[in-house]
């Protein structure tokens, strides 16, 4: 269980980004943040998988602080798809992916054994570009390598920054299609930041909303993003309009 | 399959040019008919040296490996970046204070080394891979004008593969076999720096310890070679970019063979000037030099800075 307690944060003489923060990562589901640029999501989204410590309040995982876990144990539970991959040298498919079992490693002067990862390259059908350099690859495909690489660390929850920015349409469906799968047979618990409203509609369970550094609604997708509610906190006017498959917001 | 043939050949060449630099110079030395003076040449002259100009041309070629990996850099050189030149700076200024063994000589250079790159890293702090090179130029220009102006006193003389002993070749030979066999220890270090380091910091690991682990080695191998044969350049860049074309980008074969291909190249260049002109000679540094400036240009035009 991944939850926030009181949590603060803020960089000196600036106003706090997140002030006094609770929630519960809801288990098995798919959960987004979403909110206004500036909400403070992004900086919660970093606070719950230990990239930054909070000034005050907690973050525990099954109990116990996030910082004092070792950052290895850490790893073995949470992984995180980055918004922005980047590489400084050539490295192969195969030898990129390999790297999701460092947390495992007792020593650091073995490189990750090929064997380990040969799993996570079928199942997101990498195996015949093992051999490539990630550089060459399409960008959906570049994609599939960075979430097998987080699979591979074979974690309780995957956290996802904005995972469908740099994709076009038919890349951005088929990952959070991908995804749903490997929540629904895996029972993976998924959390990542949205942009798009309308896909933190059609493909998420739970919903949190953040303005201002604070949380301001938390539920269903479709009782969160309530005209009005979207109205308050992105400024923005919009309607709710029903199709066959589900809610859309369309704004005015 | 590619990699194997690769070091075959290496190997080879490697033999050849250790035989002719051992029996070709201003003397020729026949191996099966030793004579008093030619095994005094053999073993006091041309032995040293030959042994110096193979653990230099190793250790800076995969000090330039390994400061290419930790900076995220491929053009990092301990030669251009000015740790090369502090290391020899504070080589003779603590041979002037404290005249000492040969090993407070590598001690001095390795921090006169440590200096440079501390410099270095205080003025760039984001290691912006231009901008360091920049800095670099700048404080490697700075060392050498502070070298020349020390006037010539006994005990300054300048140091090269020609001035080598037996006491520089063996305390060279130990640390640096020493410092090569770290290197290939860490060698995967090389390859979990590629990512950034957020990633790294994800996957529940300290980048700020990776990166200080191989900055600190490769310091090491670059001085030690330095305080015994004096500044190389561009032979940290060449190699290890030789070494990506032909066995790739794997620091876990990219290191074997960047000691191999360096221990060659600093001979093959060292015996070439003793023949040219013999019994003169021309210097091993300065044919690195005038054979390196032209490949980096090269390298950076064929624009694989962040390939």
């Amino acid at each position: 269980m991944l939850s926030a307690h009181h949590l603060t944060f803020g960089y000196p003489k600036q106003e706090p980004l997140i002030t006094d923060l609770s929630l519960e990562i809801p288990a098995h589901k798919i959960t987004c943040l979403v909110g206004p640029n500036g909400s403070g999501k992004s900086t919660l989204f970093k606070l719950l998988t230990r990239q930054v410590k909070p000034q005050a309040g907690t973050v525990r995982l099954d109990g116990q602080g996030l910082w004092q876990l070792k950052p290895t144990a850490v790893a073995q539970q949470i992984a995180l798809v980055h918004q922005q991959h980047q590489l400084a040298d050539t490295m192969t498919v195969a030898d990129l992916v390999a790297l999701g079992r460092l947390p495992y490693q007792s020593s650091l002067l073995a490189s990750p054994a090929a064997a380990d990862s040969a799993a996570v390259l079928e199942r997101f059908g990498l195996t015949a570009l093992a051999d490539q350099p990630v550089t060459t690859l399409s960008g959906g495909q570049a994609q599939r390598v960075w979430l097998a690489l987080a699979l591979n660390q074979r974690p309780t929850y995957l956290f996802l920054d904005e995972p469908t920015t740099y994709l076009d349409l038919r890349y951005q469906a088929e990952l959070l299609r991908l995804l749903r799968r490997l929540n629904q047979e895996e029972g993976l618990t998924i959390v990542m930041i949205l942009h798009d409203l309308n896909q933190a509609l059609r493909y998420c369970n739970h919903c949190f909303l953040l303005t201002g550094g604070k949380l301001v609604a938390s539920g269903a997708p479709a009782a969160v993003l309530t005209p009005s509610q979207v109205a308050a906190s992105f400024r923005l006017r919009c309607d709710l309009v029903e199709t066959p498959r589900g809610p859309i917001l369309v704004t005015e | 399959m590619r990699t194997k043939v690769t070091t075959a050949s290496l190997c080879l060449l490697l033999l050849i040019t250790i035989l002719v630099a051992l029996t070709n110079g201003a003397s020729a030395v026949n191996l099966f008919h030793l004579t008093t003076t030619s095994a005094n040449t053999l073993f006091t002259i041309r032995l040293p040296r030959v042994i110096a100009a193979l653990v230099a041309g190793a250790t800076v070629s995969v000090s330039g490996a390994l400061l290419q990996a930790a900076l995220r850099n491929p053009i990092a050189d301990p030669g251009i970046m000015g740790i090369s030149s502090g290391a020899s700076l504070f080589a003779l200024l603590g041979g002037l204070l404290v005249p000492g063994s040969f090993l407070a000589r590598v001690g001095w250079a390795f921090l006169g080394g440590l200096v440079a790159f501390e410099v270095l890293v205080r003025f760039q702090p984001r290691l912006d891979p231009y901008r360091l090179i920049l800095v670099g130029v700048a404080i490697n220009a700075f060392f050498t004008g502070i070298s020349d102006l020390i006037p010539s006193l006994p005990g300054t003389s300048t140091t090269s593969l020609a001035t080598v002993t037996w006491s520089g070749a063996t305390t060279l030979a130990i640390l640096g076999l020493l410092g090569l066999i770290g290197a290939v220890i860490l060698a995967p270090w090389g390859n979990y720096l590629k990512v950034s380091d957020p990633q790294l910091v994800t996957l529940g690991q300290n980048p700020r310890r990776l990166r200080t682990g191989l900055l600190l080695l490769a310091v090491f191998l670059a001085t030690t070679a330095t305080a015994t044969v004096g500044v190389l350049a561009f032979i940290g860049i060449i190699v290890p970019h030789a070494g990506r074309q032909l066995v790739g980008h794997d620091y876990n074969r990219l290191l074997p063979f960047t000691m191999l291909a360096g221990s060659w190249l600093l001979l093959f260049f060292d015996t070439l000037g003793r023949l040219v002109i013999r019994p003169s000679e021309l210097p091993a540094a300065a044919l690195l030099a005038v054979f390196g400036g032209p490949t980096l240009i090269m390298i950076l035009k064929g624009g694989r800075i962040n390939a």
